[in-house]
């Protein structure tokens, strides 16, 4: 079982990425290199694949991860699934797929040199499976955790994990395969003069065996994180010629079948050589479609919704009375029905079209010697609407005419440990031929993402004797021992300079024929083999090498090539001769001292004369060399007065006081005139003329009293009594009355007849109907009296609580003034206020003297 | 130097052969598993439950229920009110005299009880009724009319009982202390109407006789516990004659319109079978959630015991958490609260999430805790919850209309710790 396990691993961790043959683009001696590039162009005249041995190729390939991604092996050779190591290798969406080819006819000849025609006929298999990242982690890491736990948790260690919250992301989630046979026909032509160009397309008719298309797949889960519920969406068009709801079904791949399901398709391609040496290339394959007519069956799936838990069955739950009256195949049903519930299918049995996987190549090809070439392959093709690439590079080594090596190193399916080699050899006529993309897929199994193999047997005919090689045949070879080139008979040029090794004084250098085939490359008259400076031009004097200054000092022994200078500074100038090198004299123009780097200190205070504001003039360092005549700490340069020391304020001027007040100029608001100090030398001023100085008289613009802060008294009621002297100020009186109204003798009557015969029943605030006709006249007179006020206030005796006498105090208060202002008497009249037993008149020891404090006072009083 | 080149690529290709290929990836002796702990989140059941719903669960009559098309606001809306009915064995004239003949003389009828409980599995508290009553309805088809006595007072026959297992645990008597009692019931009006009498006991005309001033007693006769009220009734012919036939009917509805405030504790020992220990022993974690979106004005607060089956030993408490804090004091699920007299339906739902987490390893220390081994020990749970009406304290009103839902949200999260090796030993064991 482990042996089972561990092979299913590998085969799924190893493979390819629908990448066609990467090495075979660049073996151009075999015609299966026709299949990446249909400008191929036969060395032989006839080349006929074995019958049923022909080619055999057989790819697999994983970009999700390796084995060693997903096996962990332990010091102690234990192996361990790690499935996050593989997680953390996988992109969002990863690829699973295999793809076989078996050509049992192919064969193709040359006509007249200038044209190339072949036949294949081909079965092909092609197999992917899409699958995203976030299947896994549902799978392994699940969906219970939030990024912030997934990226606390030790193991896991990354919040791209946690989808507790977020939405796993199956979009793209896909099977494709397909089966098909190809009957195809390559015709190539050469054009151009030297027949530079070659063209190449192959039509095919494709006949389809069985098919899965996967043409729209989108499927995401979202958790929430509060109460868990499942949001789940999908959309889903896969199409087959298969029938889905039929598994007994067995797949019609008769002979009618094949015709049912026909296709077209096509490749194209072309080379160039820009150059005897350089060659680009381009192609495109695969470019068609085959329509599936036999059995098709296409199947939609659509639809989203959430699931919050089993729902309706709140009975079963109420009536239940353990956990086994549950029905637990119920229950399962309804979670599966809850999340499936959302979702509608449907299939309908048109036919449909599937595309096949197109792909472009771009060659580029150098031979960099006579059997040497090295060549770089851009692949591509697009899936999922992305262009996914693979590059290759490699080297082709023609051994001899029968037998070649290439050896590659390619980039591709997220992989950059693919070593590619392949061989071919002849047992003339037949063509031996075995090579892979990835030699190291056997060798480093656990850490390879790419299995392929493609071999088989050929035979050749026609083709031309040349020893050397070199495609001219000996007889027409004037060096038939050593590879040549046809412009030199088949004799080599080496460096390719178009002077044959023959007659060529340097047959490894490439140089011109005005000096024999050499290089000159500073081009200064002496080559470069007899240059001690080949790069840059110079002079015989100096066997080659340059003295730009002139100076009689070769560049390399002069400290400054560009500019004359003497012996003494190794060629370098002294401009002002003071014995300091101009690259060292800050001052190179002017004569100076070394202690200065080379500038001079004029006035010799040690201030260089850059830092020296007064530079002619000797001072010291902290007025920047300025001197300080009167020595009041302004240097000369910034003293308004320097022979008269003054403060800095004064622009080092001294202060003068016109006015003679003793408060100097600097410190006088008013320096004409006379004043205190406290008013900074101004007099203070009397507005009013009242005598009080503005700054004691509260009413500046107004005369007044001095004992009324220099304001005059007011008379708010105009009675003529000042307010000071007025009981009443806002009531008009008289002034024997001290400014108040005169109350009349049988008004005050009224008054005190209300006073006196105002009685409440014992304990409560309810006045005795006695009252009430007193109350009355005295509500009549207070009506009549427009500015009188009343003052209504509430008194009782020490007998029971302070808080209980506070209240009935209050209620008889108020008890009074309602009754008043029952009689007409307005509200805004009467000022009621209550004091309990805090104020009595008399003793409250005595009963008497109880009974007099429990009373209602009532006064007339003016605003 | 050619010979060189290819001899040194099939050096160095044999060395990266040789050294390169990990041969212990392909030993099957070498597989040692490896584990990794996939955590899942699901719901489980979204259920909304309404008062009806549990009500039903119980022999209650339900006598009137919410009825939506009358507008709120108004004492017309209708809310819960059970109705517990019980009817005397018809009387027939021969029990009044012999001979044919009917005498004014008392007939005491059998003492009648009436059960009072609404719950089953209440353990205690009580519900304090705004104003329940009972509802005596007399019909008489014979020529003479009767006077009805209850037979209360000290030690006599109307008394609510409360019992607790079958036993009384605690007798009130009862006294009428309406101005009508004794009551006449009339005699038949003619040969097919029959005479009709009722008449209602409430809290203003019933009271304990042993403590007058204690709440009033139709307010305390439903409690969660069984309880029972006792009735006795003698009917006395008001004057003599023959036999001319004739029965009287008595049924007594007692009314409990579900207004009033309350506090209930609720005790039930719930089976349950979980994973074994061992397989509790491969999950790191497991989370309950609860949510529970309650637009009942109860509050319940719920806290279980795991205990194993033999000797009741206690295992462990349910650790509660709200809102990642743990709650020692239990699941507080709270009530929503009432609205305005005199419907006093709530406006809205109160939602509360908690969470049942039990852990087999501290995620926050790493000790051992080993919680979900424990509660696959134990079979029982010991539920106890105390459910009160809201601000129960103040005596708020509550009445209970049969269309308060409560939703439960119930979720769960996971997380297990699986071993590749052992899945695959288990695989092949099925085989």
């Amino acid at each position: 079982m482990k042996r089972l396990v561990i092979g299913i691993l590998l085969l799924a961790t190893t493979g390819a990425f629908a990448q066609q043959d990467l090495l075979l683009y660049n073996m151009r001696y075999l015609q299966q290199s026709s299949f990446t590039n249909p400008a191929y162009f036969g060395e032989c005249k006839v080349n006929v694949g074995v019958p049923a041995l022909s080619s055999f190729h057989l790819r697999f390939g994983n970009s999700g991860f390796v084995l060693q991604d997903l096996v962990r092996l332990g010091s102690d050779d234990s192996l361990r699934i790690t499935p996050i190591g593989a997680l953390d290798k996988m992109q969002d969406l990863n690829y699973f797929d295999q793809e076989f080819r078996y050509d049992p006819i192919h064969f193709g000849f040359r006509i007249k040199d200038k044209n190339y025609i072949s036949l294949n006929v081909s079965v092909r298999e092609q197999f992917r499976w899409t699958y995203p990242k976030d299947l896994f982690t549902l799978m392994f890491v699940g969906n219970g955790l939030t990024p912030a736990q997934a990226g606390a948790d030790p193991e896991i260690g990354d919040p791209a994990y946690g989808l507790l919250g977020e939405r796993a992301n199956l979009d793209g989630m896909a099977f494709n395969m397909n089966l098909f046979a190809e009957v195809g026909v390559q015709y190539a032509r050469k054009f151009l003069d030297e027949d530079q160009l070659v063209v190449g397309i192959r039509p095919k008719v494709l006949f389809g065996a069985a098919n899965i298309t996967t043409s729209e797949s989108e499927f995401g889960l979202y958790t929430d994180p509060n109460d868990y519920s499942l949001l789940y969406d999908g959309n889903l068009v896969i199409s087959g010629n298969v029938p889905f709801d039929t598994v007994d079904s067995t797949l019609d791949i008769s002979p009618g079948a094949f015709f049912d399901n026909l296709g077209f398709g096509i490749d194209v391609g072309a080379t160039y050589d820009i150059t005897e040496k350089f060659q680009v290339s381009a192609s495109v394959t695969d470019l068609g479609f085959i329509t599936w007519k036999s059995h098709p069956t296409t199947f939609y799936l659509v639809g989203s919704d959430t699931f919050k838990g089993i729902s309706g069955i709140e009975n079963e739950l109420l009536s239940a009375t353990t956990a086994d009256d549950l029905n637990d195949s119920t229950i399962t049903d309804k979670i599966i029905t809850g999340l499936t519930d959302g979702f509608s299918d449907s299939t309908d049995n048109e036919k449909y079209r599937s595309m096949l996987t197109t792909r472009m190549n771009i060659g580029l090809n150098y031979q960099f010697a006579e059997k040497h070439n090295v060549g770089l392959l851009l692949n591509g093709h697009f899936l999922d609407s992305k262009l996914r690439g693979a590059m290759s590079v490699s080297y082709n080594y023609r051994v001899r005419k029968w037998f070649g090596f290439s050896a590659a190193y390619s980039i591709y399916n997220r992989s950059y440990l693919n070593v590619g080699v392949g061989t071919s050899f002849n047992i003339w006529p037949v063509q031996f031929y075995v090579m892979t993309d990835n030699v190291l897929s056997p060798i480093l199994p656990h850490n390879t993402k790419n299995i392929h193999t493609r071999f088989g047997i050929n035979l050749t005919f026609g083709c031309k004797n040349d020893k050397d090689g070199d495609g001219i045949v000996d007889k027409k070879d004037d060096c038939p021992k050593v590879p040549g080139l046809p412009q030199f008979k088949g004799c080599p040029d080496r460096d390719g300079d178009g002077i044959q090794d023959s007659e060529d004084k340097c047959p490894d250098n490439k140089g011109p024929k005005e000096t024999n085939g050499c290089p000159d490359r500073d081009g200064d008259g002496i080559i470069d083999i007899e240059d001690k400076c080949p790069d840059a031009p110079g002079i015989e004097q100096f066997a080659g090498c340059p003295d730009t200054d002139e100076d009689g000092f070769q560049d390399s022994e002069d400290d400054c090539p560009t500019v004359a200078g003497i012996a003494a500074f190794k060629g370098c100038p002294d401009t002002d001769k003071d014995g300091i090198r101009d690259s060292e004299d800050e001052c190179p123009e002017k004569p100076g001292l070394a202690a200065f780097n080379g500038c001079p200190d004029t006035d010799q205070d040690g201030i260089k004369d850059s830092e020296d504001a007064c530079p002619e003039k000797a001072g010291p360092l902290q007025f920047q060399g300025c001197p300080d005549t009167d020595g009041d700490g302004l240097p000369d340069n910034k003293d308004g007065c320097p022979e008269k020391a003054g403060p800095e304020d004064n622009n080092g001027c001294p202060y003068g006081d016109r006015d003679g007040d003793g408060v100097v100029d600097n410190d006088d608001s008013c320096p004409d005139t006379p004043g205190p100090a406290e008013n900074k030398g101004c007099p203070f001023a009397d507005l009013d003329g009242d005598g009080v100085l503005d700054k004691d008289d509260a009413c500046i613009d107004t005369p007044g009293p001095v004992e009324n802060n220099g304001c005059p008294y007011s008379d708010i009621d105009g009675d003529g009594v000042l307010d000071k002297d007025d009981r009443c100020p806002q009531t008009p009186g008289l002034a024997e009355n001290e400014g108040c109204p005169k109350i009349e003798k049988e008004e005050q009557e009224v008054l005190n007849t209300a006073f006196d015969n105002l009685e409440f029943e014992t304990g409560k605030d309810v006045i005795k109907s006695s009252s009430f006709e007193s109350l009355d006249r005295l509500a009549e007179l207070l009506v009549k009296k427009e500015d009188w006020k009343i003052q209504i206030s509430g008194h009782t005796d020490n007998v029971g609580a302070d808080a209980s006498n506070m209240k009935l105090s209050e209620d008889r208060a108020k008890s009074v003034g309602k009754y008043l202002e029952s009689k007409g008497v307005m509200r805004d009249k009467m000022i009621i206020q209550w004091f309990g037993e805090t104020k009595p008149i008399a003793d409250n020891s005595t009963p008497e003297g109880r009974a007099r404090n429990r009373r209602v006072e009532m006064e007339i009083v003016f605003d | 130097m050619k010979r060189f080149s290819i001899l040194a690529t099939v050096v160095v290709l044999g060395i990266l052969i040789v050294t390169a290929c990990k041969k212990e990836y392909f030993n099957p002796d070498n597989f040692a598993g490896g584990s990794f702990k996939p955590s899942v989140a699901v719901p489980l059941a979204d259920l909304s439950i309404s008062v009806d719903d549990i009500l039903k669960r119980w022999e209650t009559n339900v006598l009137q229920e919410y009825d939506p098309s009358v507008s709120s606001g108004t004492d017309s809306v209708f809310f819960l009110q059970l109705i517990y009915t019980d009817s005397l064995d018809p009387a027939d004239l021969g029990q009044f005299g012999t001979g044919g003949v009917i005498a004014p003389i008392p007939v005491p009828l059998p003492t009648e009880k009436v059960n009072l409980r609404i719950f089953e599995t209440f353990d205690n508290g009580d519900f304090r009724l705004t104003n329940p009553s009972v509802r005596f309805n007399i019909t008489n088809t014979s020529e003479y009319a009767f006077d009805l006595e209850f037979r209360d007072g000290d030690n006599a026959d109307l008394y609510t009982e409360k019992q607790v297992n079958g036993q009384a645990v605690e007798r009130r008597d009862l006294e009428i202390t309406d101005a009508d009692h004794p009551y006449t019931i009339p005699a038949r009006v003619s040969s097919s109407t029959a005479g009709e009498l009722s008449f209602t006991l409430n809290n203003d005309n019933i009271r304990y006789v042993a403590d007058p001033n204690d709440l009033e007693p139709m307010s305390s006769v439903l409690e969660p516990t069984p309880k029972f009220l006792y009735y006795g009734v003698t009917l006395t012919p008001q004057s003599s004659g023959t036999n001319t036939g004739g029965v009287l009917n008595l049924t007594a509805e007692v009314l409990l319109p579900l207004e009033g405030y309350g506090n209930i504790t609720y005790f039930d020992t719930l089976n349950y079978s979980f994973v074994n220990e061992e397989e509790a022993s491969q999950l790191n974690f497991a989370e309950l959630r609860l949510i529970v979106d309650n637009g009942m004005p109860l509050e319940a607060v719920i806290s279980a015991i795991v205990v194993d089956s033999v000797n009741f030993d206690t295992i462990m408490e349910l650790p509660i958490y709200e809102n990642g804090d743990p709650k020692s004091s239990g699941m507080i699920v709270g009530a929503a609260a009432p609205g305005p007299a005199p419907d006093y339906r709530p406006a809205e739902a109160n939602t509360e999430l908690s969470d049942i987490a039990l852990y087999n390893v501290d995620p926050n220390t790493g000790e051992r805790l080993d919680q979900i081994q424990k509660l696959a020990k134990g079979n029982k749970i010991i539920l106890k919850a105390v459910v009160q009406t809201t601000d129960y304290s103040n005596q708020q009103t509550v009445k209970m209309y049969s269309d308060y839902r409560m939703r439960v949200r119930l979720g769960v999260r996971a997380q297990a710790s699986l071993d590749a090796g052992e899945l695959i030993d288990e695989f092949r064991g099925n085989e």
